[in-house]
């Protein structure tokens, strides 16, 4: 659970993932159960030991496709929420 | 020509395959290494395709179904990853050179040690038998090749698999003959290995591994090679998680993409031998009991056919006595007849057969043959 609900303010959140595979995989789950979601590389700062992806969730359908995820038995998830400028930050779960 | 070497290579391709090749081949890019257009499309190819294969083949988790270059590349892997030092191998009599060589060198250089039981041809009790024995020592793994490349020959390998699982052996199933002809559960236990370009109507150069889960007696392979895979790309190991484990560098997406067009082709016309054999028919369907039923009436022919065609697939062997199988093959590829002659790359399945040294003329029908191609190949047979 998240205890910072200022990630609304955010343009849209990664769910990073192991694999383009798995960001796929995952990206078409959440779809299927009526989110908007798609697999993107993950900025490299981001991406711990180079070269991530992950799926792109809008702000508000975050916790939703967490817990989704989580129904499937995936996870758990590093998230990080992308601000208006480019910056990012990693929400704490 | 009429084609009758689709054990081989299935030809001709549905018009689908070579329309999705070509497609792939102008919009994709290399998947899942750029966040651009070009490599999503790629990477969505890849992924669609794993997921067509994971229903066709009913498996779970479409990141177990792991892209390789044919079906020998992926019985490489599971070979070479589950027969450990000094082990014990056992295999059936009708395995391909795609099995035999890897063990072989194996048995070389690690000391594996290869047990080839004589389970004769189209006697699938006894191949039982002959497992239930081996499996009482102490064996490390069994490899069995679903159906004959050669005779046709379906093999039981659940009943084999079954055996395997209570000891807790794992096993490597050859499904390069059954792979789009018979049903298949990726997750029911065994590694299975298949190429893209034969019963799955994909172009070469493309085959799968399916990789079972760990509850069903699946393990952690090791690939072949160690490369990139567009994932932790400052890690200097590979990845320790399918399928980029197994899959370093760029994927061949274009022919990948021919594969998900050749799968969905068998899915729409549905599981059958590549004879096209009607519902409820014998898995060797219409034209290989037609044809046994033509050849075995000319004098001088011996057909290789399960009595009552159950136990074969969409594959026939003939020989003709006094003709040597090559000559008989090059005679009728002068008629514009295509079969294959010889070995067959099988030579463990001719010497339990009793076909060495020669081999035989292998008939294997696909998608696209008619009655009529089998009539001309039996009339060519009976002017020899």
């Amino acid at each position: 659970m998240f205890y910072d609900t200022s990630y609304h303010s955010m343009i849209s959140c990664m769910v990073a993932c192991r694999s383009v595979t798995y960001a796929q995989k995952y990206s078409k789950l959440l779809r299927k159960h009526g989110l908007s979601a798609y697999t993107r590389k993950l900025p490299s700062h981001l991406a711990n030991v180079g070269c991530g992806h992950a799926v792109s969730v809008r702000p508000g359908q975050v916790r939703t496709a967490l817990a989704l995820l989580g129904s499937y038995g995936a996870g758990p998830f590093r998230v990080f929420c992308e601000g208006p400028g480019g910056t990012t930050e990693e929400m704490t779960l | 020509m009429i084609y009758l070497d689709n054990a081989a290579t299935t030809l001709p391709k549905p018009k689908s395959v070579k329309k999705a090749v070509g497609a792939a081949l102008r919009e994709s890019g290399g998947a899942g290494r750029g966040g651009h257009a070009a490599a999503v499309r790629a990477a969505e190819i890849l992924f669609e395709t794993r997921e067509t294969a994971a229903g066709l083949f009913r498996m779970r988790d479409p990141e177990r179904v792991i892209f390789t270059c044919n079906c020998t590349h992926a019985l490489n892997i599971a070979i070479k990853s589950l027969a450990p030092r000094g082990g014990r191998v056992v295999t059936s009599g009708f395995e391909h050179n795609a099995v035999v060589r890897p063990l072989f060198r194996l048995s070389r250089e690690n000391g594996v040690k290869v047990d080839v039981l004589p389970t004769p041809l189209f006697e699938p009790e006894t191949a039982v038998e002959l497992f239930d024995m081996a499996l009482r020592g102490d064996v490390s793994l069994v490899v069995c090749t679903h159906v004959s490349n050669v005779f046709g020959y379906i093999l039981p390998i659940e009943r084999i698999w079954e055996l395997c699982r209570r000891r807790g052996v794992p096993m490597i199933v050859d499904a390069a003959q059954s792979a789009g002809c018979l049903p298949i559960r990726g997750d029911a236990g065994p590694y299975y290995c298949m190429p893209g370009h034969k019963g799955l109507y994909g172009p070469q150069g493309t085959g799968l591994l399916l990789c079972p889960p760990p509850a069903g007696g699946g393990g952690v392979l090791r690939g072949l090679i160690e490369g990139g895979t567009g994932v932790a790309s400052a890690d200097p190991a590979m990845p320790n998680f399918y399928p980029e484990r197994l899959e370093a560098g760029t994927p061949n997406a274009h022919s990948i993409a021919g594969l998900n067009a050749g799968m969905r082709f068998v899915v729409e016309r549905g599981l059958a031998s590549p004879a096209g054999r009607p519902e409820g028919a014998p898995p060797s369907g219409g034209l290989i009991a037609r044809l046994e039923r033509s050849l075995s009436a000319i004098w001088g022919v011996t057909t290789y056919a399960a009595k009552d065609l159950y136990g074969q697939s969409g594959v026939m062997s003939f020989t003709v006595e006094g003709r040597d199988p090559e000559n008989v093959a090059a005679r009728l590829a002068a008629r514009g007849i295509a079969v294959r002659a010889g070995l067959h790359c099988a030579p463990h399945a001719h010497r339990t057969a009793g076909t060495l040294p020669g081999g035989t003329v292998r008939v294997s029908p696909g998608a696209f043959n008619t009655p009529g191609d089998v009539g001309k190949l039996a009339a060519a047979v009976r002017r020899l």
